[in-house]
This record gives structure tokens, sequence and C-alpha cells, in this order.
């Protein structure tokens, strides 16, 4: 579903927008393409400086590191940042909004949430990084450790040979 | 958009079920991210993070470490944990390689709290956060100090009167006409910046059966259970303290200064000074931190709250902007272990509300507050009273500002020790005495919560030290330090304070209490820069 919108509204804004931008052709490890424009797809710090080296922009490029699922999320707000222009007052608020929205969404799947801040990461790019980066320290404040495993969904590993240790670090503190 | 969340909460839960190495292959996460999400939060949620796991203890090991740096920097230069905003990471470092999911919640709740207590930057106290308590909204981290807004950051009054007994019954007026009649701002007269918001306290000896009156005001409303206290008009109060006049400052503290005065007995009116309730009014600092909701949580909180030691609430004053507490003439609140925590709950978490250099590390550090909090603060008192000098003073010598830095090396040692005991006793003291009295403030102080005495054992130790009579004066000792004193200034200031540190603490059982018989003006609070005492 996801998927399926990102990319045909990649496509149609890319139609509606400036004819002489290039498309690209981002492939996720599932070997799914997702073709977008060139100003959304350089939202990404990691594709803008393949592209600026000329590199493979009519292969595409494929992205072993992000699954189709995950990569649709992240196209999603590459295009409404990439394509839409933050000019005015209205833009502005409309892609603030689009973030809050964005990211509540996010907020309610952790797991997924946490695979669009990898990909953002792995992609560098920094507004989405920050968004996500920003949900999950939300998520975290007030939370006991215990609350932030459930959270998150972490193993408590710590052993008692962990406790020592801690427990002598903090005394030479 | 998104699909349904059952699916996605589905796929989640197999995720997490199947955290194999696949899975987790899957599933990294670079410390960096990791680092973005640590440099984000407090200290008190960072330390939280380090106690989730293995792998997040290792890696907010590097931001806890500097953050402790630089609480260690700013505690010895400002008494105060300073923290603003944390540095971003590095980016490019992502060397190792972090799990967050695909793991089994297993950890009980004692060993995260064991955990918590070991790792606090200083050694703070037991159970961390109890659970259930958890909401942003409950559990309030410090607030994140600069070093350049730490000085106005401070909050708790602290006070100590004589318990004042009413002199005279004489002089009451009616008043109840006047309460809750609206007032002007008239909060600039008194030329300071301290815009009156008033509470009042009274003498611990009266019971207040004062009328209370329904307000009818917005702050007023908020004063539900509060209903034994006293509304006072603003004016009533204005002429309490004879306008709010500099001299009857007994005290400031962030919520702003605290005024002597003097009401009837068992209305609101204002009488002569001398007759009637001695009280102390606490005015609102308009530009301060502690705001309207900590004033209401004060007046809440006070006004239900009764114990021989404690200062009790009288009444208040909301007119307009003007709110005054009328507090009875005796108190030591150097930010109340707020609410006392209730069942297994050991401490409660608040914003940072302390008077500088009065806080204990760990509450500043981590708003945690608990009994020993106030232990702490008690041993920072007792170091006033022997000293002479205020907690924080900033017309001393640079490494002189922070009392307890500066007297913590001399506490520990029996032959430097002398330094500390203040000139102006002229010997007048017990060695024994100030030598227990200085062990005791050393214990109160000490930086780990659970080493500080309690203070029934406080009592003890202090209740011995009365009927001791080596007087300093006449030890070889105590002339050499003072010959060596004379040669190094030659004005000393003049009189023999009234203070003993033998004498001084257990007049009324455990309170300890400075005399304002000779006036707010001869205490040591107020003393201004001594001569240079190395």
């Amino acid at each position: 579903m996801a998927t399926g919108s990102g990319a045909a509204a990649a496509a149609a804004d890319a139609e509606e927008k400036e004819s002489g931008s290039r498309m690209i052709t981002l492939t996720s490890n599932e070997g799914k393409a997702f073709v977008v424009t060139e100003a959304s797809a350089r939202q990404s710090a990691t594709i803008r400086s393949m592209v600026d080296d000329g590199g493979c922009v009519d292969k595409g490029f494929p992205l072993p590191n992000v699954d189709s699922k995950t990569l649709a999320r992240v196209i999603q707000y590459c295009d409404e940042h990439g394509n839409k222009e933050a000019h005015t007052v209205d833009e502005r608020a409309a892609l603030a909004k689009f973030d809050k929205d964005f990211i509540a969404e996010l907020d309610a799947d952790k797991a997924f949430l946490y695979d669009v801040t990898m990909a953002a990461n792995y992609l560098h790019i920094q507004g989405l990084f920050a968004l996500t980066t920003q949900c999950i320290a939300d998520t975290i404040k007030g939370k006991t450790p215990e609350e932030i495993r459930t959270a998150f969904g972490i193993e408590y590993d710590l052993t008692a040979q962990d406790e020592e240790e801690i427990k002598e670090e903090d005394t030479h503190a | 958009m998104a699909p349904p969340r059952k699916q996605q909460q589905q796929e989640e839960e197999e995720m997490v079920a199947g955290g194999g190495d696949e899975a987790a292959a899957a599933l990294r996460a670079p410390a960096d991210v990791i680092a973005r999400v640590f440099s984000q939060l407090d200290c008190v949620d960072l330390l939280s993070c380090s106690l989730v796991c293995r792998q997040w203890y290792r890696d907010s090991a590097e931001l806890r470490e500097e953050w402790r740096k630089e609480y260690m920097e700013a505690w010895n230069q400002f008494g105060l944990y300073v923290k603003q905003q944390p540095q971003q990471p590095c980016p490019t470092c992502s060397s190792s390689i972090r799990t967050l999911r695909g793991f089994a919640a297993s950890a009980t709740d004692s060993s995260v709290c064991m955990y918590m207590a070991v790792s606090l930057p200083i050694r703070s106290l037991t159970p961390a956060r109890v659970s259930g308590d958890a909401g942003p909204s409950h559990t309030l981290a410090p607030p994140l100090l600069s070093p350049a807004n730490a000085a106005n950051k401070t909050v708790r009054v602290q006070i100590n009167l004589e318990e004042h007994k009413c002199a005279s019954r004489s002089r009451k007026r009616k008043t109840k006409a006047k309460v809750g009649r609206k007032k002007t701002k008239d909060s600039t007269e008194n030329g300071s910046r301290n815009h009156p918001v008033v509470s009042v306290v009274s003498g611990s000896t009266t019971t207040s059966n004062a009328e209370s009156s329904s307000s009818t005001s917005k702050a007023g409303e908020e004063i539900k259970v509060a209903s034994q206290l006293r509304r006072f008009a603003f004016n009533d109060l204005k002429c309490a303290t004879r306008n709010f006049r500099p001299e009857s400052i007994l005290g400031e503290g962030g919520f702003g200064c605290v005024f002597k005065g003097w009401i009837e007995e068992n209305g609101t009116a204002p009488v002569k000074p001398g007759t009637g309730l001695t009280v102390a009014v606490k005015t609102l600092n308009h530009d301060g931190l502690q705001g309207h909701k900590e004033w209401v949580a004060e007046v809440d909180f006070l006004g239900n709250l009764h114990h021989p030691n404690l200062v009790r609430l009288i009444g208040y004053c909301v007119e307009d902007d003007q709110r005054l507490l009328d507090y009875n003439a005796k108190l030591s609140d150097f930010g109340l272990a707020k609410d006392g925590p209730v069942g297994d709950k050991t401490h409660v978490s608040t914003r940072v509300m302390g008077t500088y250099g009065y806080a204990a590390p760990e509450y500043v550090m981590t708003g945690h507050l608990t009994s020993k909090s106030d232990v702490y603060s008690f041993g920072v008192v007792l170091l006033e009273m022997m000293s002479g000098r205020r907690s924080m003073d900033k017309n001393r010598p640079n490494g002189e500002h922070n009392l307890v830095e500066w007297a913590r090396p001399l506490l520990g040692e029996r032959q430097r020790f002398y330094k500390l005991i203040d000139p102006r006793l002229e010997g007048n003291f017990s060695v024994k005495g100030a030598q227990k009295a200085a062990q005791l403030a050393r214990a109160c102080l000490n930086r780990d919560p659970k080493a500080r005495p309690l203070m029934s054992q406080v009592v003890e130790v202090l209740k011995p030290l009365l009927n001791l009579k080596d007087m300093a004066s006449s030890s070889y000792f105590y002339q050499t330090m003072q010959a060596e004193r004379m040669a190094h200034s030659s004005s000393m200031n003049g009189r023999s304070h009234a203070l003993k540190v033998q004498g001084s603490f257990a007049r009324n059982g455990q309170q300890p209490m400075r005399s304002l018989s000779d006036g707010p003006r001869a205490s040591p609070f107020r003393y201004s820069p001594k001569p240079n005492m190395k």
C-alpha cells in the first residue's frame, strides 16, 4: 500500500514538475524499483554525491540495506521535501504538518520507526534523521530502563559481571 | 498510507520473537544513530538508557563521562549542575554496531533499580524512578542550566528565625472587609525586582483557626486543600512588612525576597513591629523560575503540613499578580523533599528547585529528592554556622565562592579545620565540639547520599556537644592560629558573635536556630567580605 502510492506519487509529481529534471531509480534490497525525481533523491546526501559524481544514474541505485517497505516510506518523505517548495509561510507550515503526521504514524510502530531511522542514517537524509531520532529520544524520555526495553523490545543482557564492572567504574568516579 | 496497525504489530512481534542472528543482523543500529538519540536526552534519561542493555551502557559511556566532567566543573564553580544542549556527537564515528531490537525483555525491576543506583554519576540514591510513575509529566528531568543563568536559578528560600511567641494580643482589627479586595499593582513600590507575591508563615505555637475565605480568584481556586489558610490582602502584608522595607528582608531565594513582618495573631491585619505574630512574608519573584505552579504546590503542601520543625504556613495572598506566602517565623525549607514519597517510592522526582548552594548534588543532578537531600542541606547550614560564611558568596576570593567546596578539604583535617571556624567567635567555642560538628558536617555533605547520617543520628551527635567546656581560646593551638590570623589581617570584625558552635544547636532539641534577636543584619548570613584568612 505504502509502496504503491509512494512510487506513484513520485512518478506523478515528476511528470508534473520540471520536465528537465531527471528521474532516478532506487532499488530496494528486494529488487523492487522506485522511480523518483532527482530533486527528491537529492534529499539523500548519499545519493546526491553519487549523482554529482556522475555515477550510475541510468542504471539506478541499488540500496542493499533498505527494504521496500522502508524505502517507500523514506521516499514519501523525500518527495514531500524534495519536490515541494518551502518559501512561503504556508508552504513551510504544510511541510511541518507533513512531518508531524509522518512521525506520528511511525511512532505507533517502533520497529518500523527504527527501520526508517536506519535508512535515513544510511542515506544521509538529514531532516528525516533528525525527525526520527528525535522521536526515539522522546520515546525514551521519562521512562525507566525497564520501560525503555519494553518499548523497543530490547533484551536485558547485563550480567552479574557487568554489574561488577559498572559498580567499579562508578566508584572510581 | 500505513498498513493496518495489527499487521505491523505482528511483524514486530515476529521480529522480536525470531531475534536470531539473521534478524539481528538486519536490525543493527550504528553507534552514531544511538549517539544522536542519546545526545537529545538529558542526564536522567541518559542514565536510564545506560541501564537498558550492555550495548547502550557502553554507547552512552562517553557521553555520560563528558557530562560527569562538565558537572564536576560546574559544581566546583557554581555549586550547581550545569548542562545545556548536549554537543552533537561526531557523525562519522560509526565503528561499532548496536542492536536495538530483536530481544526479549527479561529484566526484573529490582535489578534495574540497582543498576540505576550504581550508575548515577555522583552515586545517587536507591531505586530510580519507580515504574508506573513513568510518563514524562511525572518524571521531570532537572532543568538544564547554563552558567550564565545559574546565579538566577536558585529557588528555595531558607529562613531560620527564632521562634517568636506572640507578645501581645492587643490591637485586633477588623480586616475581613479587606480580604480579597481588588488591588492595583503597586508591586514595584518596594523598588526591588521582587514583585511581591507572598506567603505568610506564622509562629509555630499558634494554631491557625483563622478564617478561610473562599477565594474567587483563579489562583485561589487551585488551592483547594489548604482550607485552613488565611487569605491576606496585599495591603495588609505590605503594611505588616512596613512596605517591604529592605531592612526587613530576612533572606532571598529564587522565589523572591522574604520579609519579616507582624500581623494580628488571629487575623490578617498588620500590627506594630514587635507585637502580634511575627511572620515571614515570602514574595514571588515574577521573573523567577519558580512560577505559579510551584507556588500553588507550596501553598498546598505547606498548608497541610504540620511539623514542629517546619515552618507553618499561615496564609497566602493572591491579588492580581501579587502572590505572597505568609509563614510563621520559623522555617528551614531547603526545598523540602517535596511531598513525602509514598509507599515503595523512596524519592520523588521534580523539577530541580533548590537554593543554590544548599541543594544536594544528586538532587541537582538527577532531580531525585530524598530525605538525604535535606541532610545535605542541613550540612551546608551547619557549615555556615561554624564558618560564619554564606553558602554562596560571590564577594569572596576565587575558589571560596562555594562554601562547601571550599570547606570540604578542611573538614577532614584536624590541623586545618580551625580555618573553618568563624574568626568572630574569637575562640569562644569548644574545640571538641567544633571538631565533632565539623565531622558531622562532613558526613552530611558526603556526595554519596547513602553515606549521610539520618537526621536522628545528627541530633544524637549534636546533643552531647552542649556540655563541652574546652574553650578554644585557652588552647595553645588556637592561640597560634589566632596570632597567625592577626598577622594576616589587621582589621578583625569586632565583637564576638552570639553564635557558639556548642550551644546553638540543641536549643530546642534538634532544630538549628539562628537567633534573630540582634536582627538579620548582624547574622553571619549578612556578613560582608571578611579579611583574607589563609
